[in-house]
Formats: C-alpha cells, sequence, structure tokens
C-alpha cells in the first residue's frame, strides 16, 4: 500500500455507478482543466486522448431485459506495493508515486516516449502524444496556465489534477495552516458532476466520506485481481456491473 | 617490440576498446542525462503554446447554452483569458453541478466559426465567399431602409426565437407588434403542447412546474429525465438525491420508453412500449386506478368537471386488454403498475418526449396529466403545479399607429388563432406549410435569434424550401450555423459570455429563479446586442415604433423589470452553497437579502442569481380559470375557443400517429435519439463532447445507427456495415451498431449531427436525421410530433 502512514493522506476517489446518468460532463471538465489537445478527427479511439474516458457497459440482455451503464474511467492511481506497474518500468523516471499523497504523477518533459507504461498499466490509462498539440486560432487564449501543454512524442494521463493540490496547499499556508481540509482539494472531474456521482478525499481519514464509501459492500475495483490495488473504487448495487469490473478493460 | 606494432590496434583490442567505451558511458550518468536533456529540448520548440500567464480571478454568470438557466463561474487570466467553466455552487438551480455543454462553454466564445462584424450577402444566397463584412452604421440603415420601405407589409415580417423567455425575446416580440406584424415565433419544443394543455384543462396560460424533490415515485412517460430533459442539471441533480442511499424510503423511477436509453436503465423499471404509444398507456394506467376506484375521491368529486365522460371513454378504449394491444406491454404489469402510482403518495407524472424538443401532441400531454389529477397530485407537494410567475415589473404599453393598428387583427402566418386552428398555440411547422403553399400573405422578412432552423427542426427540408420565398433573412447569430449561412444580413450577437441578459426561471421549476448573465469580459468582436439593435432600429423607424422603445439602450430597459424584483419585497439573492428552495414547505417566501434595486443589481452581478422558496400551492377557487372553475377532464375550453368534434375531442385520448411512408416500401421504423453527449440546441457539438462520442456513434465522419441484433441478421446486416437509410424525405447514409437496446424493427438515429456550417471541427460530423424524418401535424392542435417515421434499410 502506497501513502506514508506518517503523512496520513492518500488521495482516493469513489465513482457511483448507480448515480452516474452518463452524461460526459467529467471528460469535458478534464480536458479542460488539463489543456488536452483535440484533432478534427478524434475518432480513433486508440490515438485520442481522454484522460477521463467513458466506457459503455450492458447486462448482456435481450431487449427490453437490457441496461446500460456508463463508466468513467480516470489514471487509478494504483497503490500496488512497492511501484504501480507503470513508474517501475519507466526508464527515465519521467513518472513516479509521491508516497505523501498516493498520487502518481507524470512529468511530461521528462519522458522519452518510450511508451513502456503505456504497455504496462492494465487499465487503457495512458495516452501518447502522436502530434503536436495544436488548437485553432483563438483557442490558445482559453489555454490554463496552471498545466502545460504536452508535444508530441511524449506520454500523458490523468494526475489527479495535482495542480490544484498545490494551489489548495498554498492558499492553506498564506493561512497559517498545515492540514487541508475535506473538500478543498478536488479535482475537476469530481467538482463538475452534476449528480455528484463522485468523491475525492482522503482515504486513510476514516472520518472522510470517500474512505466511508470505499469500504461500503457496494465497492469494487477495476481487474482486482492483478493486485494493482487502485484507489478509484467504484459502487453500484448491480451484480451485472459487479461481475464486468474484471471484463471492462 | 616495433613501434609499428604499438599502432596496431588488433581485432581483440578494438572490442575491448568499443565494450570498454559503451560499459563505462552506460555507468557515467552521461546517457540518462542525455536523453532527459534531449527530451526537455525537444519538447520546447518555440511553436510550443504556451499559455498566458497572471493572476487568476473567479466571475459568476449564467450559462445560456440551453434553457436550463444553470449559474457558472468563469476563471479569468489576468480579467481576460477565460479559461475554465465550472458550475456555481450557490446557484440552486445546479448547486455546482455543470453539464458537458456548459463545461464546454469556452469552445463558444474562442470557436473559430464565431463573426466578427456584421455582414452581408452580397450574391447568391448561401454562398459565403459573397459574404461582404460590413459596419454596423451600413448594416443598421440597410435594415432601417428595408423596413420603412415594407412598413405597408408590415405583417409580413416575421421573427422566430429560440429563446422562449426573458427580456430579449419579449423585445423582439415587442418590436413586431410595434411595428405591426402578429409574426413573432418560437422554435417548436413540448411547452408548446404543454400550454395548450394547460390552457384547455386548467384554464391558465404558462407553464408547469414539477415538485419532483419531493416526489416518491415518478413515472415518466418518454421523457428522458436524466438525459437532457427540463433543466438537464437540476434533473441530474434530483436524480441523484432519488438515488441517495441515505434516504429510507427512495424514489422510485419508471421509465415508459421505446428504447433502452440510460434513462431506462437508470430507472427501477423499464416499461418498453410500442413507438408513440406512451400516452396510451397513460390512459390504460388511469382506466384501471378509476375502475377500481384508486383516484383521489375528494379531488376528483370538488375539482373536477367531465369524470363521468372520461370515466366512460376509459371504460370503451382503455381497458389493460385494449392497451396492452397498443403498446405492446402486458396486462398484468399495466394493472400493477395502475396500482403502485395510485398507493405512493405523492406520485407523479412527467410528459415531454425526449429532451422536449418535440412539440408532441397536446392529448399525449393531457393523458399524462389526467392520471397526475387522478390521484390528487395536482397542485400538490410533491406533484405538478404550476411553474412560478416572477414578479417583474411590466413595460409600458407598446404604443400602436395606425399601421401596427391595422395588424392587430392580421391573421398569424402560422395560423394560430385562426379557423383551422383557434387554440393559442406556436405553429411554427404550419408557418413553414403556409408559406410553401402560398397561403396568407407573403413573408417579406424572417428575422431568426437564438435559433438554428436549418438544421435543428426536425423534418428540415420544407423549412429550407420556404427560404426561398421569403424576401429577406436576417440572422442575429454568433456564429456561422446553417442558418446563418443562408441569411441576407447577419448582425452577430455577442457570446452568452459577454453580454448581459436575463435568464427566468428554467423549464419544470416549482420555485421561481431570476438569472442573470452579465459580460465577464469585453466583447472579442464588433458584435452588438441584439436588445440595443432592436432599440437603435425602433428608433430609426418613423410612426410610433420607436416611442414604444422608450429606453437609451437594452440595459436601462431591462433594468426597468428588474426593479418589480427589488419592489417584490421577497426572495433573496443566491449567495451561500447548498441552497434547497424546494424543501421546508412552500409559500413560505424568503426576506430579502438586499435593501435596494442598486444592491439587488450589485448582487445579482457578482452572483448571477435571484431566487425564492416554493410558492404556495394555489387555492381550489383560484387555481382553474376553465368555464366550470375546476380541472376540466373534458374541455369547455376547447368549444369555447371554437374547435369542432364529437365529444372525445375533448377529452384526454390517444391517437395513433400513423408513420408517414407505406410500410410495403418502408417496412422498419425509423425513431430518433437524444444524448447528452451530443446538443440540440442553437450552437453545435463543440470538440470536447464530440470527443467523448463512442466509436459506434461517430466513426470518422460516419455516424451510427442503432439496430437490433435480431432485426439485423434477418436483413444479413453485420456490426459497422453502411448502410443507406431511406424515408419519404430522402436517403442518409451511415453505418450500423447492434445493440440490445433498440426495439427489433426499429432504427434509432441519433439528433444533433451532420452540420454543415460553422468550423472544421463541427462540420461534416455524421448526418444530420432531421434531413430524412416527417413531421406530422395534428388537425386539431396544429402541433406536430417527429418521433416515428417508415424507413427502408438498404445495404451499401
Amino acid at each position: 500500500m502506497s501513502g506514508n502512514k506518517s503523512s496520513g493522506v492518500r488521495y482516493g476517489m469513489v465513482i457511483d455507478i448507480d448515480k452516474c446518468t452518463g452524461c460526459t460532463a467529467c471528460s469535458v471538465a478534464c480536458q479542460q482543466e488539463n489543456n488536452v489537445p483535440f484533432r478534427e478527427d478524434e475518432t480513433n479511439k486508440v490515438r485520442s486522448i481522454t484522460w477521463m474516458e467513458i466506457y459503455q457497459l450492458d447486462n448482456g440482455m435481450p431487449y427490453p431485459e437490457y441496461r446500460q451503464a456508463y463508466l468513467p474511467r480516470l489514471c487509478l492511481h494504483c497503490g500496488a506495493s512497492p511501484y504501480p506497474p507503470c513508474t517501475f518500468v519507466c526508464p527515465v523516471n519521467a513518472t513516479h508515486r509521491d508516497e505523501d499523497t498516493g498520487l502518481v504523477n507524470h512529468i511530461p518533459v521528462r519522458c522519452i516516449g518510450c511508451r513502456y507504461c503505456i504497455s504496462a498499466c492494465s487499465y487503457h490509462a495512458r495516452y501518447f502524444n502522436w502530434w503536436d498539440p495544436k488548437w485553432p486560432k483563438p483557442m490558445e487564449e482559453m489555454l490554463t496556465p496552471n498545466v502545460s501543454p504536452r508535444m508530441r512524442g511524449v506520454v500523458e494521463k490523468c494526475t489527479m489534477c495535482v495542480h490544484r493540490l498545490q494551489l489548495a496547499k498554498d492558499r492553506a499556508f498564506m493561512e497559517g495552516r498545515s492540514e487541508l481540509e475535506e473538500g478543498e482539494y478536488v479535482p475537476a472531474c469530481v467538482e463538475s458532476c452534476p449528480a455528484k456521482a463522485m468523491t475525492f478525499g482522503n482515504l486513510l481519514d476514516p472520518d472522510s466520506e470517500v474512505a466511508r464509501l470505499a469500504k461500503s459492500s457496494l465497492a469494487f475495483r477495476l481487474l482486482e485481481k492483478l493486485g494493482t490495488e487502485p484507489k478509484v473504487y467504484y459502487l453500484s448495487s448491480q451484480d451485472w456491473i459487479h461481475k464486468l469490473a474484471d471484463k471492462v478493460m | 617490440m616495433k613501434g609499428k606494432d604499438l599502432m596496431k590496434l588488433d581485432r581483440r583490442a578494438f572490442v575491448k576498446l568499443i565494450a570498454g567505451g559503451v560499459g563505462g558511458t552506460l555507468l557515467s550518468p552521461l546517457p540518462w542525462k542525455m536523453a532527459d536533456d534531449t527530451a526537455i529540448w525537444s519538447q520546447n520548440w518555440f511553436w510550443r503554446p504556451s499559455p498566458e500567464r497572471g493572476g487568476a480571478t473567479t466571475a459568476s454568470t449564467v450559462c445560456q447554452l440551453c434553457p436550463g438557466g444553470c449559474g457558472v463561474r468563469v476563471r479569468l487570466i489576468e480579467e481576460k483569458n477565460a479559461v475554465n467553466i465550472d458550475g456555481n455552487p450557490t446557484h440552486p438551480v445546479n448547486q455546482g453541478g455543470i453539464c458537458p455543454l456548459g463545461a464546454a462553454g469556452l469552445q463558444y466564445l474562442y470557436g473559430p466559426s464565431r463573426i466578427e462584424t456584421p455582414l452581408q450577402q452580397t450574391g447568391k444566397r448561401g454562398d459565403l465567399e459573397t459574404m461582404k463584412a460590413i459596419g454596423w452604421d451600413e448594416a443598421l440603415e440597410i435594415l432601417s431602409i428595408k423596413l420603412r420601405r415594407m412598413r405597408q407589409k408590415a405583417r409580413g415580417l416575421v421573427c422566430v426565437s429560440g429563446k422562449r423567455e426573458g427580456t430579449v425575446p419579449e423585445l423582439f416580440a415587442r418590436f413586431l407588434h410595434a411595428y405591426g406584424s402578429p409574426n413573432y415565433m418560437v422554435m417548436p419544443a413540448a411547452v408548446d403542447a404543454e400550454s395548450l394543455g394547460l390552457f384547455v384543462s386548467q384554464g391558465n396560460s404558462g407553464a408547469i412546474g414539477y415538485d419532483l424533490e419531493n416526489a416518491k415515485m415518478v413515472v415518466s412517460f418518454g421523457s428522458d429525465y436524466i438525459e437532457g430533459w427540463g433543466s438537464p442539471n437540476r434533473m441530474m441533480m434530483a436524480f441523484a438525491d432519488w438515488r441517495s442511499n441515505s434516504k429510507r424510503d427512495r424514489t422510485k423511477i419508471i421509465q415508459v420508453a421505446t428504447r433502452g436509453s440510460l434513462s431506462a436503465s437508470k430507472a427501477d423499471e423499464w416499461v418498453a412500449v410500442a413507438p408513440g404509444t406512451e400516452a396510451a398507456l397513460a390512459l390504460g394506467l388511469a382506466q384501471v386506478i378509476v375502475s377500481e376506484g384508486r383516484y383521489d375521491r375528494t379531488f376528483v368529486n370538488n375539482h373536477t368537471y367531465g369524470f363521468d365522460e372520461f370515466k366512460r371513454l376509459l371504460r370503451q378504449n382503455y381497458t389493460p386488454e385494449k392497451v396492452a394491444e397498443i403498446t405492446g406491454v402486458v396486462k398484468e404489469k399495466i394493472v400493477g403498475l395502475a396500482r403502485e402510482f395510485a398507493g405512493t403518495k405523492p406520485a407523479v407524472a412527467l410528459s415531454g418526449w425526449g429532451q422536449g424538443r418535440m412539440q408532441g401532441s397536446m392529448y399525449d400531454f393531457l393523458a399524462v396529466q389526467s392520471l397526475n389529477a387522478l390521484v390528487g397530485s395536482l397542485h400538490k407537494p410533491g406533484g405538478v403545479t404550476r411553474r412560478p410567475k416572477l414578479p417583474l415589473a411590466p413595460w409600458p404599453k407598446v404604443v400602436l399607429d395606425a399601421t401596427s393598428l391595422t395588424s392587430e387583427n392580421e391573421p398569424r402566418l402560422d395560423g394560430s388563432r385562426g379557423s383551422q386552428f383557434p387554440l393559442p398555440g406556436q405553429l411554427f411547422y404550419n408557418f413553414v406549410k403556409n408559406v410553401n403553399e402560398g397561403n396568407l400573405y407573403p413573408a417579406e422578412m424572417l428575422w431568426v435569434y437564438e435559433a438554428n432552423p436549418a438544421h435543428d427542426l426536425a423534418d428540415v427540408q420544407p423549412f429550407l424550401a420556404a427560404l426561398n420565398k421569403i424576401g429577406t433573412v436576417v440572422s442575429f447569430s454568433s456564429f456561422m450555423d446553417e442558418t446563418t449561412q443562408l441569411a441576407d444580413l447577419v448582425l452577430p450577437g455577442p457570446t452568452y459570455l459577454e453580454r448581459l441578459e436575463d435568464i427566468p426561471t428554467p423549464p419544470g421549476l416549482q420555485y421561481p429563479v431570476f438569472g442573470l448573465s452579465h459580460p465577464i469580459l469585453s466583447p472579442r468582436f464588433e458584435t452588438r446586442h441584439p436588445g440595443d439593435v432592436l432599440i437603435a432600429l425602433a428608433h430609426s423607424l418613423d410612426g410610433s415604433v420607436g416611442a414604444s422603445f422608450p429606453w437609451s439602450d437594452y440595459e436601462t430597459a431591462l433594468k426597468e423589470r428588474v426593479k418589480g424584483l427589488a419592489d417584490a419585497g421577497r426572495g433573496q439573492v443566491a449567495d451561500e452553497p447548498g441552497l434547497q428552495p424546494w424543501k421546508g414547505g412552500q409559500g413560505r417566501q424568503l426576506a430579502p437579502n438586499y435593501d435596494s434595486f442598486d444592491d439587488l443589481w450589485e448582487k445579482l452581478i457578482e452572483h448571477g442569481c435571484w431566487f425564492d422558496t416554493s410558492e404556495a400551492m394555489p387555492s381550489w377557487a383560484s387555481a382553474f380559470k376553465t368555464p366550470s372553475g375546476k380541472f376540466e377532464f373534458y374541455s369547455q375550453k376547447m368549444r369555447q375557443v371554437g374547435i369542432r368534434g364529437n365529444d372525445i375531442t375533448y377529452l384526454p385520448h390517444f391517437e395513433q400517429v400513423e408513420p408517414a411512408g407505406d410500410p410495403r416500401d418502408y417496412p422498419l421504423l425509423l425513431m430518433p435519439y437524444e444524448t447528452m453527449a451530443i446538443t440540440n440546441g442553437p450552437v453545435a457539438n463543440p470538440p470536447f463532447m464530440t470527443k467523448t462520442l463512442f466509436d459506434f456513434q461517430l466513426k470518422g465522419n460516419d455516424s451510427f445507427v442503432e439496430v437490433n441484433p435480431n432485426t439485423a441478421a434477418n436483413m444479413g446486416l453485420k456490426e459497422g456495415d453502411r448502410i443507406a437509410l431511406q424515408t419519404e424525405r430522402g436517403t442518409l447514409k451511415v453505418r450500423v451498431h447492434l445493440t440490445e437496446a433498440a426495439r427489433p424493427d426499429v432504427v434509432f438515429i441519433p439528433t444533433g449531427l451532420g452540420h454543415s456550417g460553422f468550423d472544421s471541427y463541427i462540420k461534416g460530423k455524421g448526418v444530420n436525421a432531421n434531413m430524412i424524418l416527417v413531421a406530422q401535424q395534428d388537425q386539431v392542435t396544429g402541433l406536430v410530433t417527429w418521433w416515428v417515421t417508415r424507413v427502408k434499410i438498404s445495404k451499401v
């Protein structure tokens, strides 16, 4: 398990699939927050970059017993010890896990584009920049200065909006606090969710909502059998959704 | 050893040297440092986009990309570059949540297809090469001269607004009234059936409010309640609340629909019905509730009219057996559902198909609402009531001169309130029909505001034909959409983030909200607020048109109305998170948290909206303005306005709409479907949202239709096959996606794709379903439905 016990912080997320309405706002909010580039044709999903990707699940039953659900999948920030699969293989230390927060980060400018981490990740959560990012003329003005755009030839992935953590810490420091309160640092996807289906927080804080939900009997994780110890949990009361946990990826 | 030998490098030494060199280098940090440096260096090309740095501030405003009326916060860098939009937690409608469209809003502000100056078409309509940029003075002069010249034919001025409420649409309507035209129209929507239905059954104009947050059971008759129906974020929030695990008794959701959408999948129960038969099921439930005596006797006996006639009709035509035949739902299910609906209090039935963009049948609305009436959910907490009116101050009366006075009695070009359709409906489709057939009088000029009918109107082809018969087309759009491409004159307005405008209570809400959007950054281009344009135009005209616009600019006009809020002595500016105006009992009005108009205005600019708690339910004496003073199952109002027919005409009933096309030529049915990931508004899908589409919805430039695997097998179709979809209107080429969400023998096509306007990130993606849908008109109300069309599939 990652997360230095002394820091007492291990960020994680719980996504309630029963509440998710499949609106895709999380994915859009993520693209906006992180300067994720887009091209005219984004329908080749192997090459399209979507840190928060939406999967469609269905129960495999015929009409009208058919039911569908959407599963938003971000980087699961694996807690496997001693390393998550992706950081273990990086030859240039471009990605590593911050043991104080449990967040798996990725430093694009260090990345040499070998894509070893992409093959190591069991969740398809990492993406390669096949092209230089290009925004149509005035759209460069809407790039946020908090996240650098990535150039061709490097890998990128969800950072849990770690820049928001920095900002929150700065604010806390200015106010003379050393600890963040619950809800002070929240990634863009969680903040956007209109159905409040996503919860984010410190899994080690027993009083936090996220810790409570992660222990729920409805909780499951993707490909749990691999021992990657994802820190993103899903909730569902539907058996068929639980059964897909190991098959969806 | 000879000196010569010293210099000699034998093979062994050479290999040693190389191996030693490689080993040595690898042991040094050099290669790793070099790889790292190269990586860094090669990512810092001069063309690397560098976001501008600077201090971040946040401005609150209200989103206007759909009528949902959500509060948004925009993050600005150095108060000029907008870099992020998220939900405003203090806004009661969305409580910090945001939909994908709202989150992608900056792609409109910075969209490459924005119109930068007024444009005049100097060549053939539709030719973008001959669209000439002109100055505002010249543009207004051109329009002003035209309007002065056609004043004697003033009735020929037609305006269609995509926005229904607020002061800007009111100014458009006011301009037409003062100028002398009865032809102010709005884009068709389910609200049209809703307001006619309210008018004939309750005698009220206006719209409906659902107290969904307090309901214990919700039955949705075809409404995609989490996929864009009503105010989308409010609905998703309500859904999350219904699904809340902490709630002791969860609200039960039943979705009555043909397609296995997310709304169907997320409901507690999905009742799959034959296409277009949702209302028949509603009447089936009504029959069970009435025949088993499970209705609310107090309400029905005291406050309804025509119950016996309704009861007779139900017994005759809507027994569970008959309804089972129409809808394909088994009898036991109908009976069970009816008992549950009558036994759960409060329970509410929703109407308005899909996202509510289709007018639909007024009778379908009446069928569903009669169900609400039967179980006593009318004007009750947790049930259905009217949407509250805002206490805005009225503007002075329109000043009429000789020209505008004579036109007061002119028939409308859409035939509403005429001899064929005497009800006060909004009949845009009928307008299109009248123009194409040359009925009544010619449409001299068409104004289009916040609408893109050339793409968005289902069954769009007749409209495109009608455009050729309209003298001048003026667009007020900010974008080069399909309608604007066909305009003769373009007077571009600023986008919602650059303009002042009010956003009144969103559709379906039970409490009053007044949103105010304001420019959070200075306009990027030479755009002008449509309100200001109208005021300037009015002042440039002869007669009394100018006198009806006694304001110097739009802001003054808007403030005059908002003064009413300040004087109402109730309601608050929403300035703290977690407000829940639907809780804590109806009619408990809030004390104002502002002390003057100026204070209110300042706070509105800062926080975005004024709201109050749910209004008190109307007293039974004032609730119904019908001839009987009661809720009328049997509508006397319809009789009053001159609708002739047999008893059934005046009662809620179900009319099977026969889909257009001969079943022998077109063996399958085609139904459109809507999703949150593709917008259907006047603006096209932004690149952020298009990116989230699955590759079985859009692949390259091909869009997909959903077909049931069994149907596909019968026709020899496999996943991804290219097919031609042919209806009476024409043919579209698409690909096939097999899914059990699709009812056998029904083909489902997404709407909102297939743009030909806008920019290269938007246009050419998929096909526009509206090109081949056929709209069908109801002969009593003139409203249209377009949910089912007959179709033929052939492999290409």
